[in-house]
């Protein structure tokens, strides 16, 4: 196939927004989901991705394409990821971490939950209820009390700043 | 906002450091929850050791702690090597101590039993060891006493009890035959739940063999050293680096390091480093610490900390700010693992119930002697 025609397969992925992406096949079987596909057969026409956006399956793809350039080399591939990561807020590094657990890229989701540990660390418990969609289901006294347990903990928070 | 699933917080909560994990108790109950699980515990220390992230180095002058520990100690108390996050202060009473979640437990008291005292002998101050038995999921501190003729010196007795943290309590096990106090230096080799020293072996080529004593099993074994090695004019010490039993030979011409890269393998023992002065300055004592998170170097303690490269065979030395002239390292890795305080119940959660002797204090932990590797 590929290698007869000298052209690479090219595969058509489709957002849960209709939007619609060419990708190399050798770049989007590093997603196990759509590699299962391919195997298949089932990746003859276009490929419904029901849970990605197309914002993030835009994002998700240049990491495919950038990745897939870069030869077997670890460091290499590291330093890629760190720059791709580098300057994603928040919500985008939590859709693609759902994109990435969704299309099974292991190495992306490594990558993008070290990436939010590390945004997370210095925040605000306040930052990360807002983040995360979480309520609070403390009493003002047993949130009072959690807290004085490890008061220490609340020493060099970052003020938030919602990025 | 975003609700991600549980798996995937999970999975970004497992590679936080130990300070921010117990700051985000406060976010909801089932965080809290999360976070106290022996489970998520033991996976967050598993990953921690797996990536090789959330190490330190510990490192303390002569005879002082740089890091100072949240109780009373006397200068002179030794602090123990690190398993799993945990120290021992080897004070009296000795305290188990989780520098990272600043939680500390001093063991109840340990009656001496051994009854002829009195005339005709003395005891030298107690020896103690601590390890992981992973069997049991438990964390044991061994004390071993020496008692020795008064005018001979000759030792009379020898009384070995084993803490369980599990049970909080002592019990008395077969003595150790080695005297934990005058190679104490050489027990401080904990790997794989497992105590080893050096000791004398007329039966082998060397005329030395590695002891070793199984916190799982209670019971002692004897390990052959490296097939290839050459111990003859080199001081020999054990170590671990990396998590690997390594045997170091130093002189002042050279240092070799040799790992056991398959715990109790024989066949597993390879030659880590063999370096030589220039390259390095010679001393008469060098440990090996930790690999570097590509694991192409390695980071000894010699006169000073270097780097040594291990395809260049190359030093490249560390100078850190604050430290002493003569200091003592010690690698370890943050965990949140627990020294047995009750585990909040947010069921019952009006109960201000805490064990008497697990506490949290908050007042020390001096930032710039707990280095971030």
């Amino acid at each position: 196939m590929a290698a007869e025609t000298g052209t690479p397969t090219t595969l058509t992925l489709k957002s849960n927004d209709d939007e619609l992406f060419s990708v190399a096949e050798s770049a989007a079987i590093l997603s196990v989901t759509i590699r299962n596909m391919v195997e298949d057969g089932c990746a003859g026409g276009v490929i419904p991705l029901d849970n990605v956006d197309g914002k993030t399956l835009a994002s998700v793809i240049t990491y495919m394409n950038g990745i897939s350039a870069i030869p077997a080399d670890e460091e290499k591939k590291k330093s890629y990821r760190d720059k791709f990561l580098s300057d994603k807020d928040f919500e985008t590094l939590a859709d693609m971490v759902l994109a990435a657990n969704y299309l099974n890229m292991s190495c992306l989701m490594d990558a993008v939950s070290a990436k939010i540990a590390q945004v997370m660390e210095k925040k605000s418990v306040g930052w990360v209820r807002r983040k995360f969609g979480i309520e609070n289901d403390y009493t003002p006294e047993e949130e009072a009390a959690v807290k004085e347990e490890h008061k220490w903990t609340f020493e060099g928070v970052e003020t938030d700043d919602d990025n | 906002m975003r609700n991600l699933p549980s798996e995937l917080i999970e999975d970004i909560l497992r590679r936080l450091p130990v300070k921010s994990l117990k700051r985000f108790r406060s976010v909801a109950k089932a965080w809290c929850s999360l976070i106290d699980s022996d489970r998520f515990i033991k996976m967050h220390l598993r990953h921690s050791l797996t990536s090789l992230s959330n190490r330190h180095l510990i490192t303390g002058g002569a005879g002082a702690h740089a890091v100072k520990p949240p109780f009373d100690c006397k200068s002179g108390d030794m602090i123990s090597y690190s398993c799993n996050g945990i120290f021992l202060l080897m004070s009296d009473p000795p305290v188990l101590w989780n520098p990272f979640s600043r939680e500390y437990r001093v063991l109840p008291d340990c009656p001496v039993e051994y009854a002829a005292t009195a005339a005709e002998c003395y005891c030298n101050k107690a020896g103690y060891e601590f390890g992981y038995d992973s069997r049991n999921d438990d964390y044991k501190v061994i004390r071993v006493l020496d008692f020795r003729h008064k005018i001979t010196h000759a030792p009379m007795a020898n009384e070995t009890k084993i803490y369980s943290l599990k049970s909080n309590s002592w019990r008395r096990i077969e003595p150790l035959p080695y005297p934990l106090l005058f190679l104490r230096l050489n027990w401080r080799v904990h790997v794989n739940g497992v105590l080893h020293t050096l000791v004398p072996d007329p039966d082998n080529v060397y005329g030395a063999s590695i002891m070793c004593f199984s916190f799982e099993t209670e019971r002692r074994y004897q390990m052959l050293l490296p097939r290839r090695i050459r111990i003859k004019g080199f001081d020999v010490s054990l170590d671990v680096t990396g998590g690997c039993l390594s045997v170091v030979c130093n002189n002042l011409d050279m240092v070799v390091v040799w790992v056991m890269k398959e715990y109790g393998v024989n066949d597993s023992w390879v030659k880590l480093v063999s370096v030589t002065p220039p390259v390095f300055e010679g001393n008469d004592y060098v440990k090996p610490l930790v690999y570097s998170k590509e694991g192409g170097r390695v980071l000894l303690l010699g006169k000073t900390l270097f780097w040594y490269d291990l395809r260049n065979q190359s030093v490249d030395y560390v100078f850190i700010e604050g430290l002493p002239f003569v200091f003592y390292a010690e690698a370890c890795v943050e965990s949140l693992v627990s020294l047995g305080g009750e585990i909040k119940n947010w069921g019952c959660e009006k109960e201000k119930r805490k064990d008497k002797t697990t506490k949290k204090r908050d007042d020390f932990l001096s930032k710039g002697f707990k280095l971030v590797l």
